[in-house]
C-alpha cells in the first residue's frame, strides 16, 4: 500500500450492511490464540474471537495505532459522521455514533470496524493441539534475571560459573552481603551474591520460557461477512496487498487470508 | 475433516454457548449452575448478571466447605484415620499444617504455602458479594494466580510486570473453578492437579452433574485411611482421585477419567448419560491444571477412548496396566525410571491409538496382564485393519511363545537345583523373562516372513519340544502371503507373546501389592 494517508471515511457511512462476502482463512503455521488468563500457561482457543478477525482485518489494511491514537482517532470520526448527519437526525442515536455499545477486546483493543463489518455465519475446522514453550520476553525490576538472560558482562563469567557449580549463591535476601558490583571480582566460594550487585552487568530484558498450547487448524476458516459496499472494496484491495503480515493469535501464528464479495 | 456451520448470533438456538472464552471460569459457572439445581429455564439466567453472581456466593460458601480435611488421630500411630472436612469458620489461613493432620484437599487448585492467599481472596469475594449493592459484571479486575492459575504478571506495555485483567463475572467464576469440588482431581507428588474438560457450556454442566453423581460415594468413603503395619502414609484415599476407580499413580489423567465414567455408568445403570459425556469428552483437549505451572498442559482424547469406555471395562484394562511385569525384576519398583516411562508410553498409546505410539509402547519389554487382551485385539482390529480370524490366530501363535518360555525357564530352574552351585542362579520369574527375551530378539532380527517363523519355531521346538498349534496357522499363512505387513507381524507377534495367559501359573508380581502407592513411604 503506497498511500501515506490511511482512507477511514468507510465510517463516515451509516452502516447500511447489504453487501455479503465470504472470508477465508488458511494458516501457514500453528496457531496460538490466546483470548484471556495469559501468563502462566496460554491456552489458546481452537477458533479466533470476533476480536482477533478483527485485527486480523485492520492489519491488512494498515490501521495500527496505539491506544490513544485510536480512541482520538474515533473520537474525531464520530464527531465528523455527526456533523454530516445534521442537526437531529435519528441515527445520532444508533450505538455507531454513541459509542456506547463499543465492543473492547481483553488486551484493550477497540475495532474501528466492528459497526460496518458484521461476521454472520462460520465454518470451522477440526484442530489438533499440542503444548510447546515459548520464549516470553519479560523486563522487570524483580530478582529473575539472572536464570532467564542468556547475556551478560564477559567480565561476570567467573562468578556465573561459580553459581552454576553451586558454589555460590545468588538472591536477594538481606543476609547476601556482597552488594557492590565492583567486589564481584573478588567472590569466593561459600559467598552470597545479592543480584543488586548483578543487575548492571545483565540486560535490561530476560526470556522466560512458559508452556503455550497450539493449534492446527485441518482446513480452512471460512467466515460469511456482512458489511458496507464501500468497505467490502476497500478490504478487498486490502486483502490482495495487505499492508502486514497477516497473524491470528500470537505474531507467529502467519496465515493466508481471501476475502471473495458474494453476489446475493 | 468435519465442518460446523455455525451463526454467530448468540440469539440463535443451534449455536454453542460458551459464555467465556475461556475454559477455566466456564467450568466455574457450570458447577455453579449444577450446584443452584437450575432448571431448563437456565439460558435465561445468563443475561442476569445478579443471578449469576448469586449462585457464585453459593458456590463459593460451598467450596470453603470442602477446603481442608483434618484428622485428631495420631499420624504416626493410629492404623485408621478417619478424616473430615473444616467448616467455614474453622478454615484459618495459617497455623493448619500437614504436620498436625491437615491437608488441603486436591481438588482446591493452590499449594500449602499460598493457601492462605485463596481463602483471603475467597472471603473478600463473599463480603463483596453479599454486601455490595450494585457490583459492574464487566468491571476490570486484576487477575491473580492464587483464583487464576492460568495467569502471572506480565509486561502489558510497561516498564514492570502487571497481573493481566478481565471482567469481574470472569474472576469471579474463575475462583469458584479453583474452589469447586465438582472437579476430577488428584495428587502427583503431593501436588493438586485437576481436570477442567474444554466443552460448551451445556455440556460442561452434564459433565459437571454427571461427576456429581459419580463422586458422592468418593467424597465420603475417601476420607478414611485404613493402612498397613508398615505404611507410613497419612493422606485418606481421597488424595488418590476424589471420583471412584480412578487408576493408582497419575500417568493415566484423562484416560483414567473416561475409564472410570464408562464404568460408573454400567454400574449405576446410566449408560445413556455417561455414553453422552464420554463422546462429548472425546475429540476435545482436557486441560490438566494445578498451582504448579509445570504440571499445567492439555492432554487430547482420541474418539476411540470413548469407544473402548464404553465398550469394554477400560479401568480395568488400566488396572491391569499397573500390574505388568518387567523383564528386569528391578524394574518392578515403585521408583524405576523405566516403570514411569512405561506409563507414560501406555497412557499415551491408549490416548492417540497411533502406529508410532503403539511402537513405543512396544519398545518397553513386559508381560501384559490378560486384561490388556481386548485392547489388542482391537487395536490391530480397527487401527491396523487385521481380519479377526488373523488376530485369533497371532493370538495363539504368541501364547504358544509365552508357554514355551515357561517350559523353558522350568527345565532351568529344575537343571539348577540339580546343580551343586545352583547352575544359573536364576529363579523361574528371571529364567522366564530371559527365554521371552531371547525369542523377542530372534523375532527382532528376523528380515524375511519366512525366516520369522522358520527361525522362532526351529527355536522354540528344539528348547522345549513343543509344536505350534494348528490354531496358529491362519497367522503364519498370512504372514506369509503378505496379506499383513511383515512390520505388522512383528508386532503382533511380540506384543501376543508377552500377554500373560489367564492361568498365570509362573511366579508374578502379587496382584495386591501396593508397590504403586506412591504415599507408602509418606513423609509429608
Amino acid at each position: 500500500m503506497a498511500a501515506n494517508k490511511l482512507d477511514l471515511s468507510f465510517f463516515l457511512e451509516p452502516p447500511e450492511l447489504d453487501t455479503h462476502a465470504k472470508l477465508t482463512i488458511e494458516a501457514l503455521s500453528a496457531l496460538s490464540m490466546t483470548a484471556t488468563q495469559p501468563g502462566t500457561y496460554y491456552r489458546s482457543q481452537p477458533a479466533p474471537t470476533e476480536a482477533m478477525l478483527y485485527g486480523l482485518l485492520e492489519n491488512a489494511l494498515g490501521w495500527h495505532f496505539p491506544e490513544k491514537v485510536r480512541s482520538n482517532v474515533l473520537k474525531e470520526l464520530r464527531s465528523e459522521a455527526k456533523s454530516e448527519l445534521g442537526r437531529g437526525h435519528p441515527q445520532k442515536k444508533e450505538p455507531w455514533i454513541t459509542g456506547d455499545d463499543d465492543v473492547e477486546s481483553g488486551s484493550g483493543f477497540t475495532s474501528l470496524l466492528q459497526h460496518h463489518l458484521e461476521f454472520e455465519m462460520s465454518a470451522l475446522p477440526d484442530t489438533m493441539h499440542f503444548d510447546d514453550l515459548w520464549a516470553r520476553h519479560a523486563r522487570g525490576s524483580g530478582t529473575e534475571f539472572p536464570g532467564g538472560s542468556r547475556h551478560y558482562d564477559v567480565r561476570l563469567e567467573r562468578v556465573v560459573s561459580l553459581e552454576r557449580s553451586d558454589d555460590i549463591k545468588f538472591g536477594d535476601y538481606s543476609s547476601y552481603k556482597i552488594r557492590d558490583p565492583d567486589a564481584l571480582p573478588d567472590v569466593e566460594e561459600g559467598d552470597k551474591v545479592h543480584v543488586k550487585a548483578l543487575r548492571p552487568q545483565y540486560p535490561q530484558y530476560y526470556t522466560s520460557p512458559t508452556a503455550r498450547e497450539y493449534v492446527i487448524p485441518e482446513g480452512p476458516y471460512r467466515y460469511r461477512v456482512r458489511t458496507t459496499a464501500r468497505l467490502a472494496a476497500q478490504l478487498k484491495d486490502a486483502l490482495n496487498d495487505p499492508a502486514a503480515p497477516l497473524y491470528l493469535g500470537n505474531n507467529d501464528g502467519w496465515v493466508e487470508a481471501e476475502w471473495e464479495v458474494i453476489t446475493q | 475433516m468435519t465442518q460446523i456451520s455455525t451463526p454467530m448470533d448468540p440469539d440463535t438456538t443451534e449455536s454453542p454457548i460458551f459464555f467465556f472464552d475461556h475454559p477455566y471460569p466456564r467450568y466455574g459457572l457450570a458447577a455453579a449452575l449444577v450446584q443452584a439445581g437450575v432448571g431448563r429455564e437456565w439460558k435465561t439466567l445468563l443475561d442476569q448478571p445478579d443471578a449469576l453472581l448469586d449462585a457464585a456466593q453459593d458456590a463459593i460458601r460451598g467450596g470453603l466447605q470442602r477446603f481442608r480435611v483434618h484428622t485428631s488421630g495420631d499420624l504416626d500411630s493410629d492404623r485408621e484415620l478417619q478424616y473430615r472436612w473444616l467448616s467455614n469458620e474453622e478454615l484459618e489461613t495459617g497455623g493448619q499444617k500437614a504436620e498436625d493432620g491437615y491437608y488441603i484437599a486436591p481438588h482446591v487448585v493452590i499449594d500449602d504455602r499460598n493457601s492462605r492467599y485463596l481463602i483471603r481472596e475467597a472471603r473478600s469475594t463473599l463480603d463483596e458479594l453479599q454486601n455490595e449493592e450494585e457490583i459492574d459484571p464487566q468491571a476490570s479486575v486484576k487477575m491473580k494466580r492464587s483464583f487464576a492459575p492460568f495467569t502471572s504478571k506480565l509486561n502489558q506495555g510497561t516498564k514492570t510486570l502487571s497481573e493481566p485483567k478481565s471482567t469481574k463475572l470472569e474472576a469471579v467464576f474463575s475462583l469458584v473453578a479453583a474452589l469447586t469440588p465438582l472437579k476430577p482431581a488428584a495428587q502427583v507428588d503431593f501436588t493438586n492437579q485437576v481436570m477442567i474438560p474444554d466443552l460448551d457450556l451445556p455440556s460442561m454442566m452434564r459433565f459437571v452433574a454427571l461427576f456429581d453423581r459419580m463422586s458422592k460415594s468418593e467424597m465420603r468413603a475417601g476420607l478414611t485411611l485404613e493402612r498397613s503395619e508398615e505404611s507410613e502414609r497419612k493422606r485418606p484415599p481421597l488424595f488418590d482421585g476424589n471420583y471412584p476407580d480412578a487408576p493408582r499413580g497419575n500417568a493415566f489423567g484423562p484416560v483414567g477419567l473416561m475409564a472410570s465414567i464408562g464404568r460408573w455408568g454400567k454400574r449405576a445403570d446410566e449408560t445413556g448419560w455417561a455414553g453422552n459425556v464420554l463422546d462429548d469428552l472425546a475429540g476435545t483437549p482436557m486441560y490438566l491444571v494445578s498451582y504448579d505451572g509445570g504440571l499445567m498442559r492439555q492432554e487430547h482424547i482420541g474418539h476411540h477412548v470413548a469407544r473402548l469406555a464404553k465398550e469394554f471395562d477400560l479401568a480395568s484394562i488400566v488396572e491391569g496396566l499397573y500390574r505388568v511385569d518387567f523383564y528386569k525384576p528391578e524394574d518392578n519398583q515403585y521408583d524405576s525410571k523405566n516403570r514411569q516411562g512405561f506409563f507414560r508410553t501406555a497412557s499415551r498409546f491408549l490416548q492417540l491409538y497411533t502406529a508410532s505410539a503403539f511402537q513405543d509402547f512396544l519398545a518397553y519389554r513386559v508381560q501384559y496382564h490378560n486384561t490388556f487382551s481386548p485392547i489388542l485385539r482391537n487395536y490391530f482390529m480397527s487401527e491396523q485393519n487385521i481380519d479377526a480370524d488373523i488376530v485369533r490366530s497371532a493370538r495363539a501363535y504368541g501364547a504358544y511363545l509365552n508357554d514355551v518360555a515357561y517350559h523353558i525357564a522350568r527345565q532351568e530352574v529344575e537343571e539348577n537345583e540339580e546343580q551343586d552351585g545352583g547352575g544359573t542362579g536364576r529363579n523361574l520369574y528371571e529364567a522366564k523373562t530371559r527365554a521371552l527375551a531371547q525369542l523377542e530378539s530372534t523375532a527382532m532380527s528376523a528380515r524375511r516372513p519366512s525366516a520369522l517363523f522358520a527361525q522362532l519355531n526351529v527355536d522354540a521346538g528344539r528348547q522345549s519340544n513343543r509344536d505350534v498349534p494348528a490354531a496358529a496357522e491362519r497367522f503364519l499363512e498370512a504372514t506369509n502371503a503378505g496379506e499383513i505387513e511383515f512390520d505388522t507381524a512383528k508386532d503382533l507377534v511380540m506384543a501376543y507373546m508377552r500377554l500373560r495367559s489367564e492361568n498365570g501359573s509362573e511366579n508374578t508380581q502379587s496382584d495386591d501389592d501396593d508397590s504403586d502407592d506412591p504415599y507408602m513411604e509418606d513423609g509429608e
